[in-house]
């Protein structure tokens, strides 16, 4: 019996650190895909504030020295 | 012009030498807070549908033009899809961009005012903080949300984490504040575009009705109308990120 005690202790340490393991391989999974959807969000954010910038920058000329 | 004595004292009191302002703390914000209460003052405008908004009578143009707070109040109070997800993403940040005409210029460069490390704890206590490289705009806000300036210090709570996740989270949430970042300053260009288009839809009316050229007329109108397109798929581009950020930030 004294001679089982390590061994399961041993066992129950792997199954712990393998779990651990396991839970941050979910989340991992989890975080690639938020990213993923986050940065194909932010780069049609990005591209649409360009193009109102872009727009207010023809605005700013034809309405240059009459909306100031 | 009411219009242009308007606009043009705002550009006066606004941004001067700075492309942002410690947005007010004031009755604008309380107002902002209280919106859509029942209850609410006559000075705090109520919720107006996007189509009111299209139409803008010179009352309405009067209106915008009385200071600083109601030009912030008008900004919110146009109704769009997600609005509300865009004021939870970006509600905390006391320090926004707020455009003029001289600023709007120089924009790059008031946006990018360089990068700065913050360690950013987590709501949760029992998870381990995130190293941000995030913007010297954004800087104060991390402050006051109790996150110290520099890198976190090495992790030693009670969760086991292998360095390999700790990396990979700091990746994730330098993403997620960086899209932060982005609605912020979408949000302001949107707020500038806004107030643009109603300076320069009044001015249309007037030459309207003064008879000025028809061909200048169709040209301003054809640069109005690129404007208000742009700006509404602006509106769902925000609402669709915010919308996603708004699940994932947390606090």
């Amino acid at each position: 019996m004294k001679r089982m005690i390590p061994i399961l202790a041993l066992c129950m340490l792997g199954a712990c650190t393998e779990s651990t393991s396991n839970k941050e391989k979910q989340e991992i999974e989890v975080m690639d895909s938020t990213e993923k959807a986050v940065k194909r969000t932010v780069d049609d954010l990005e591209d649409q504030t360009e193009k109102v910038e872009r727009s207010l920058e023809k605005l700013e000329k034809e309405f240059e020295d009459t909306t100031d | 012009m009411v219009t242009r004595l308007s606009i043009h004292a705002l550009a006066q009191g606004q941004g001067q030498g700075k492309g942002y302002q410690k947005k007010e703390q004031g009755p604008g914000k309380q107002a902002h807070k209280d919106h859509g209460n029942k209850g609410q003052s006559q000075d705090q405008p109520r919720e107006r549908g996007r189509d009111k908004e299209k139409t803008v009578a010179p009352d309405d143009n009067m209106q915008a033009g009385k200071g600083d707070e109601k030009r912030n109040l008008k900004a919110v109070e146009r109704n769009y899809r997600g609005k509300d997800d865009v004021r939870k993403v970006i509600g905390r940040d006391d320090r926004v961009f707020v455009w003029n005409r001289e600023n709007f210029k120089n924009r790059n460069s008031i946006r990018n005012e360089g990068k700065v490390t913050v360690c950013h704890k987590l709501g949760r206590n029992e998870e381990p903080p995130v190293t941000l490289s995030i913007s010297r705009n954004a800087l104060q806000a991390h402050l006051d949300h109790g996150d110290a300036q520099g890198s976190c210090p090495e992790y030693r709570g009670d969760r086991s984490v292998s360095d390999v996740f700790i990396r990979r989270r700091n990746d994730y949430y330098n993403t997620i504040f960086g899209a932060r970042e982005q609605v912020v300053y979408s949000q302001s260009i949107l707020d500038y575009a806004l107030e643009r288009l109603t300076g320069a839809r009044a001015q249309l009316v007037t030459l309207q009705t003064i008879n000025a050229p028809a061909n200048e007329i169709e040209r301003k109108q054809a640069v109005v109308l690129e404007l208000e397109e742009n700006v509404s798929l602006l509106e769902a581009a925000l609402a669709a990120a915010a919308g996603l950020l708004a699940a994932k930030l947390v606090d």
